[in-house]
């Protein structure tokens, strides 16, 4: 065949199994065949770069025109804000003077400190039977179905559950707000794992924070501080705070 | 195949039209950067990561690497995007905020092993080919894009292009050639 008719059905993506076998053999033992595709692709690899400049630019230029959009809505809402923000600036005012301003406000101090675990175990990627019930659980934890990921994680075989799921049950009972459930998991974790065991003392320090249980909040956090090195930092911090 | 989510198909997606590009762009845009928050890059790096991921994504439906939808689009955005920021996360190792472990975050993502990620940059050569053909007039360079970028075939081009036959799109394409081949020699 053609020399030329073969590179184009090659960038074209229409060779036969035929023409590949004959595109292969001139690459190997011509060197004029094998320069004029070195160049062709050349130009594709230019040609593919100077798009992919073009198209961040237009990406860009979209993300302006979104931020242009938020503001216009934020100038629109914003002595609506200003007017509720004065009638909460008020009510809280009087609700300070009311309550003593000494008090540690413990929600307020799992509030800060609460932040969902990413799913750093478990790749999402296309339909894949042997994992499907793992995939399903960590996809509605993505998503924040927290609900749904717990029916999943449920369904799991318990000869194949790995021992991370029942790390992220407990955090998607945690973010359901059913924090009895989940310390009872993070207890379990800490008792029986070998995977998540300083971030479980760490959770659960947090929920007997939440309900104000301090000498045992406390008890999780220097047993952080003292043999993991998950949110150390985080841990002292805390216990100077409830200290 | 449909791609349910956006209703947008892969040929829509290659003729690359600003109105697709925007309406792809604004609806993972937020679901994105939600996700993203989470591993602590300030919010310019996760909008870069998401301007990234969808360069890469894009660049591979035009390369044929994605020949047809295996997941919906924020499938692959996001999937995309995940290797973007643990790659960043991997290289600022030790100015993580989050104590997030590292070593159960490298496995290969399935979907992104399909796909090419690395986005080589230009050799030397490549550089002055891409000025050169920079300076190519607009229908060579319309043509030769169409044809090394979009992938059509000398019968797509006759109509895109609204050319007279097939012999006159290859009689230009090779024209365009040459003038570029004749170009880089005189500035070698």
């Amino acid at each position: 065949m053609d020399k030329e008719q073969l590179l184009y059905h090659y960038f074209s993506k229409t060779l036969t199994a035929e023409q590949e076998e004959e595109f292969n053999a001139l690459l190997s033992s011509d060197t004029e065949f094998k320069e004029q595709f070195n160049f062709e692709q050349s130009l594709q690899q230019a040609i593919q770069n100077k798009k992919s400049t073009e198209l961040k630019e237009t990406l860009k230029s979209f993300e302006k025109e979104v931020a242009l959009k938020s503001k216009r809505i934020v100038k629109r809402n914003y002595q609506k804000w200003i007017m509720a923000a004065s009638i909460v600036l008020l009510v809280g005012i009087g609700w300070l003077t009311y309550k003593n301003s000494f008090a540690i406000n413990y929600e307020v101090l799992y509030d800060v400190n609460f932040q969902q675990y990413p799913n750093t175990v478990f790749a999402i990627t296309r339909g894949d039977t042997t994992n499907s019930l793992e995939r399903n659980a960590f996809t509605a934890y993505e998503l924040g179905d927290f609900e749904k990921a717990i029916l999943e994680f449920d369904k799991i075989d318990s000869k194949d559950r790995k021992e991370y799921v029942t790390f992220y049950k407990a955090q998607s009972y945690l973010n359901l707000g059913k924090n009895k459930e989940a310390k009872e998991l993070f207890k379990k974790i800490i008792n029986k794992n070998t995977l998540f065991v300083g971030e479980s003392h760490w959770y659960l320090a947090l929920t007997y924070l939440h309900s104000n249980e301090i000498k045992a909040a406390k008890k999780e956090l220097q047993i952080l501080r003292k043999d993991y090195t998950y949110k150390k930092e985080s841990a002292l911090e805390l216990l100077k705070q409830l200290d | 195949m449909k791609n349910t989510e956006a209703n947008i198909t892969l040929e829509d997606l290659r003729k690359g039209s600003d109105a697709v590009l925007k309406k792809v762009y604004e609806e993972n845009r937020d679901k994105f950067l939600n996700y993203a928050r989470r591993y602590n890059l300030s919010e310019d790096e996760n909008i870069d990561v998401y301007q990234d991921a969808y360069v890469i994504f894009y660049t591979n439906v035009m390369s044929g690497k994605i020949d047809s939808f295996t997941s919906s689009i924020s499938t692959y955005l996001f999937s995309i995007g995940k290797y973007l920021i643990f790659d960043i996360m991997r290289k600022n190792k030790g100015k993580v905020k989050g104590d997030f472990d590292l070593s159960i975050i490298g496995k290969e993502d399935e979907l992104v092993s399909t796909i090419e990620i690395e986005q080589p940059g230009l050799t030397t050569e490549q550089k002055l080919l891409q000025k050169h053909f920079v300076d190519l007039g607009k229908k060579c360079q319309e043509l030769l894009t169409l044809f090394y970028y979009r992938g059509y075939t000398i019968q797509e081009i006759l109509v895109e292009g609204h050319y007279n036959s097939e012999n006159v799109v290859k009689a230009a394409k090779s024209r365009c050639m040459k003038t570029l081949k004749v170009r880089i020699k005189e500035n070698r």
